[in-house]
């Protein structure tokens, strides 16, 4: 496995639960050299006004907090108020039950105390590389809307069309005709959207109606 | 045998119907001397046979009998054939015979006794002694001596009974009472340890419970050391600050360690201790599991209740009816409260351990200071706990414990099902003063 590039943490938040005072100091302060900020709470009211006021990436909580349960907050927080943040659960527990109940709820790692900070850094890089991802595709199809609506829609129609007909070598096999039954366009202008992409090395023919794709 | 003047003198002018007369009267005479001499015969006869039945009754009884002087010796004058068995003698060779001179030496002083006791009240009483007679073989018997005499006679009647079977089974009881009792110490000593083993194992759960988060912080804090240093951002300031941070966590862990350790130490010399005092021990030692457990407690005791005894005992015993209490109130679901109070009267100090977790099931209630008698699953409870908190309060500390099922309002507005522990201890004001 490459070597975890931790700086990828920098931008984010973190909300921490742990309602021991000590331990919420000691971890806060190894995590604040890593992300951007952590708020470290004592009770989920607390969490709960952090999560109101503040943009919140990841959620690492203890599941025994002060005469409440980390479990329960959790389960209010994603299936009631719909709120789908990555969450990391620390306990001193092993109990059975609590894990049936943490698979339930879907969260991303469950560390049993004492914590070992490695193993917490690389779930945390972990879910952080997971949450890039899924913005940069976002910040992709994005682009490509505005792309779409500043110049001719219809070509980027097709190429839409084409990039979801490719074959798993790449290749697009298909004739002017079978494009032109997908997205109404005119021939003269699909032959010279092919002729422009043949001539930026984009899409080269390699045999009769194939055509590979180079990215 | 005619010696009647009468019949001399008129024996002269006697006629011949006069002699005839006489000859039969003289008849008469012989024939009634002859019945009377076979009624004596018979009377010899009845005599003989009495003489031959007493003879049984004396010589050959299963019984000892023994006739001697009325003095300090004691000199056989007569004796039965069970009795001169168990000297060891023939009949005739006892005869004279000091009987002292059969009783075993370490019980002379018994037979001294006895005989004092007999010639001092000298009516007609029954004394009766048990001893060891030596016969002349050397054999030991354990006898029991009853004696019998009489204001005018010289002699004592001794009715000897062979009872060294009686005493064998006698020594033999004595040994298995005495083997089952130090049985029974030992089975008593053993449960005792059982059930400092089972609290052992709750305040090991609590020390871990009391320990596991400081021992998180410090290991967080030497993971931090290692990322700081990584990141370039380990400065001697951090150094210093975590470091102190780690030293007031190591001395939080230690004192826990302290504190239970302190019930752990040996009992020693009953002392005076504050009940509150021992009463917040004992809760802070449960702790963790009331927490997490979310069990409320009040304690409504006076600061100045002063208890004489053994402190780790009575906290043992607090140990095990606040885990009782624990047990019961887990699966409740509404507010769980645990009451404890005080009263101190003239001679007693009572102190009422409640708990709201619906009492205890009546067919359990007789059975719940039984050993061994546990409700829990075999896991969880040894069933010694409440057995010894009776034992060290009755007989450590001379007090009783009782507990009973109760309708009480103990804090949630209205009344409930409540279990009661009623523990009363004498405060033993006199005692105190004397020593």
């Amino acid at each position: 496995m490459p070597a975890r590039d931790f700086n990828i943490l920098n931008e984010f938040n973190l909300l921490y639960l742990e309602d021991d005072d000590s331990l919420l100091k000691q971890t806060s302060d190894v995590l604040e050299d890593f992300v951007k900020n952590v708020f470290g709470v004592k009770t989920s009211q607390e969490a709960i006004r952090i999560l109101e006021n503040e943009s919140v990436d990841i959620i690492i909580s203890d599941i025994l907090l002060e005469n409440e349960n980390g479990i329960d907050f959790l389960r209010k927080l994603k299936q009631g108020n719909h709120v789908n943040i990555p969450t990391i659960l620390t306990t001193a527990h092993t109990d059975t039950q609590y894990l049936l109940d943490v698979i339930n709820l879907k969260v991303e790692k469950y560390i049993v105390k004492p914590i070992n900070l490695k193993e917490l850094l690389n779930t945390l890089h972990d879910i952080a590389l997971v949450l890039i991802q899924e913005r940069e595709v976002e910040k992709n199809s994005h682009i490509i809307k505005i792309i779409s609506a500043i110049t001719d829609s219809k070509q980027v129609e097709v190429i839409k069309c084409m990039m979801n007909n490719l074959n798993e070598k790449n290749e697009l096999v298909a004739g002017y005709s079978d494009i032109m039954q997908k997205v109404s366009i005119s021939k003269p202008t699909l032959i010279k959207l092919f002729k422009e992409l043949a001539e930026k090395n984009i899409l080269v023919k390699v045999a009769h109606k194939t055509y590979k794709f180079n990215p | 045998m005619i010696t009647n003047n009468h019949t001399l003198e008129s024996l002269k002018v006697l006629s011949f119907e006069e002699i005839k007369e006489l000859i039969e009267e003289l008849e008469v005479h012989k024939i009634e001397l002859k019945m009377q001499n076979e009624q004596l015969m018979e009377a010899q006869i009845d005599l003989h046979n009495l003489k031959k039945r007493y003879f049984n009754l004396y010589k050959m009884a299963p019984l000892g009998y023994c006739t001697i002087t009325k003095d300090d010796v004691g000199l056989i004058e007569e004796v039965n054939f069970f009795a001169s068995n168990l000297f060891g003698l023939a009949h005739n060779k006892l005869i004279k015979l000091p009987i002292t001179s059969f009783i075993y030496e370490e019980d002379q002083d018994i037979y001294y006794l006895f005989s004092k006791k007999i010639s001092l009240h000298n009516t007609d009483e029954k004394h009766i002694c048990e001893l060891r007679i030596q016969n002349k073989n050397g054999t030991l018997f354990w006898v029991r001596l009853s004696a019998t005499s009489y204001a005018d006679n010289p002699l004592i009647l001794l009715i000897m009974t062979d009872i060294s079977e009686l005493k064998a089974h006698e020594e033999e009881l004595k040994f298995k009472i005495n083997t089952e009792v130090a049985e029974s110490r030992k089975k008593d000593l053993i449960m005792f340890q059982q059930a400092r083993f089972a609290s052992l194992g709750e305040m090991m759960a609590n020390i871990a419970h009391q320990w596991r988060q400081p021992l998180s912080s410090l290991m967080m804090i030497i993971q931090g050391f290692q990322t700081k240093f990584e990141l370039g951002k380990l400065t001697s300031e951090i150094v210093a600050k975590k470091v102190n941070d780690a030293i007031f966590l190591g001395n939080n862990m230690s004192k826990t360690l302290e504190d239970f350790q302190e019930f752990f130490k040996p009992t020693r010399d009953k002392e005076d201790f504050f009940l509150k005092a021992c009463l917040k021990h004992a809760f802070y030692l449960s702790k963790y599991i009331l927490d997490e457990k979310k069990i409320e407690v009040y304690i409504k005791v006076e600061d100045g209740v002063e208890i004489n005894g053994f402190y780790n005992e009575l906290s043992q015993v607090f140990l095990n009816i606040i885990s009782n209490s624990k047990d019961a109130l887990s699966s409740k679901d509404y507010k769980r409260v645990i009451e404890v109070t005080a009263v101190k009267s003239e001679n007693t100090i009572k102190i009422d351990i409640v708990d709201n977790g619906g009492g205890i099931d009546e067919e359990i209630l007789p059975h719940i200071f039984d050993p061994y008698y546990t409700t829990k699953y075999k896991n969880t409870g040894t069933g010694i706990g409440l057995y010894m908190s009776k034992q060290i309060i009755e007989k450590h500390m001379q007090g009783r414990v009782t507990c009973k099922n109760i309708f009480y309002n103990i804090g949630n507005q209205e009344s409930e099902h409540c279990a009661l522990f009623t523990i009363t201890i004498p405060t033993n004001k006199g005692d105190q003063n004397a020593s």
